[in-house]
């Protein structure tokens, strides 16, 4: 069950943060929300979300500068990050995943492939994040 | 930034389509269906048609940049009364309550985003890398976009209920006088 569990998304889009909310509004997630890296690491550091949703092109902090800063921590490089974005490309994911991201997702991303995917890494065993059994890169 | 290829006018416009079909169902909610569409060799043209418009209506565009095994810049139009309509559904609001115009700008930019890197990803086979830009808004009532140099200009027209969104793509790839 993911029910009480806290995300953060941080993405400057407030439409993709409403589309976060209403994926995991039904299952009693609650959701907290930034619009830059900055703001992002400060709700992380605050709020402590059991996951983090990251978009890439952000002003003030994008997220490659964000998951650098939260993969340096030595308390916040335990939150896993799945990276939502519209760019693509395997290099792109792949140095997602080498920065320390457990997935990344394209958008628009599918209501049950973000539920799916918070549930295998809230609730089932979590792999490391470059083992084989980690979810594909970019999909 | 890998290197630009040449692509068909009939491979890029069967991206967009599966790129629209794609994005809009997931974000709007409505299934799309191409209705038309249409290529301009631009220089071979002595006038520059515009995206076509049906009516005098207030629009908004959106416009996205991307930069991969091809690379141009995408438009989606929208009517503004669509555009308003579809955003203020996604923030739960009543439809008779016309949504904050950055709200509006965000969507439109932000599907616009969503459809380029779709084509992006679809044209690289999901291998090459696709950046994008930030998105800008055109608003306007007759807007024309108009490219710059030899470039490909290729327009479709959708159909989302009864609403329509033309999407326009200017194309800067590797020349093959075949296409």
């Amino acid at each position: 069950m993911i029910t009480g569990r806290k995300i953060l998304t941080v993405d400057d889009s407030e439409m993709v943060r409403m589309m976060v909310m209403q994926v995991f509004m039904p299952h009693l997630v609650a959701v907290i929300e930034a619009g830059n890296g900055l703001e992002g690491l400060a709700q992380a550091e605050r709020e402590n979300p059991d996951l983090i949703f990251l978009d890439i092109t952000m002003p003030v902090m994008d997220g490659i500068a964000m998951l650098q800063r939260l993969k340096g921590d030595p308390v916040l490089r335990k939150i896993p990050v799945v990276v939502l974005t519209a760019e693509s490309g395997r290099v792109h994911t792949d140095r997602m995943i080498d920065l320390g991201a457990y997935a990344c997702l394209n958008k628009p991303f599918k209501a049950a492939e973000l539920i799916e995917l918070t549930k295998h890494i809230l609730v089932g065993e979590l792999p490391e994040p470059n083992s084989s059994s980690s979810p594909p890169g970019c999909r | 930034m890998p290197m630009l290829q040449s692509f068909t006018a009939e491979k890029i416009q069967h991206a967009l389509t599966e790129a629209v079909q794609e994005v809009f169902p997931a974000v709007l909610g409505c299934a799309v269906t191409l209705e038309s569409h249409g290529y301009v060799q631009v220089w071979q043209e002595t006038t520059v048609p515009s995206i076509p418009t049906e009516a005098d209506t207030a629009r908004i565009v959106g416009n996205v940049a991307f930069a991969g095994v091809i690379s141009g810049q995408l438009s989606l139009e929208f009517q503004l009364q669509f555009a308003n309509r579809w955003v203020g559904r996604l923030h739960a609001a009543d439809d008779a309550i016309e949504p904050d115009a950055l709200l509006v700008n965000d969507g439109v930019g932000e599907i616009t985003g969503m459809v380029a890197g779709r084509l992006g990803c679809l044209l690289g086979n999901g291998e090459s890398p696709c950046r994008l830009s930030l998105p800008a808004i055109i608003r306007g009532r007759t807007i024309r976009v108009e490219p710059v140099g030899s470039v490909r200009q290729m327009f479709s027209h959708f159909v989302c209920g009864e609403d329509r969104v033309v999407a326009g793509l200017l194309i800067q790839d590797k020349l093959d006088p075949s296409r």
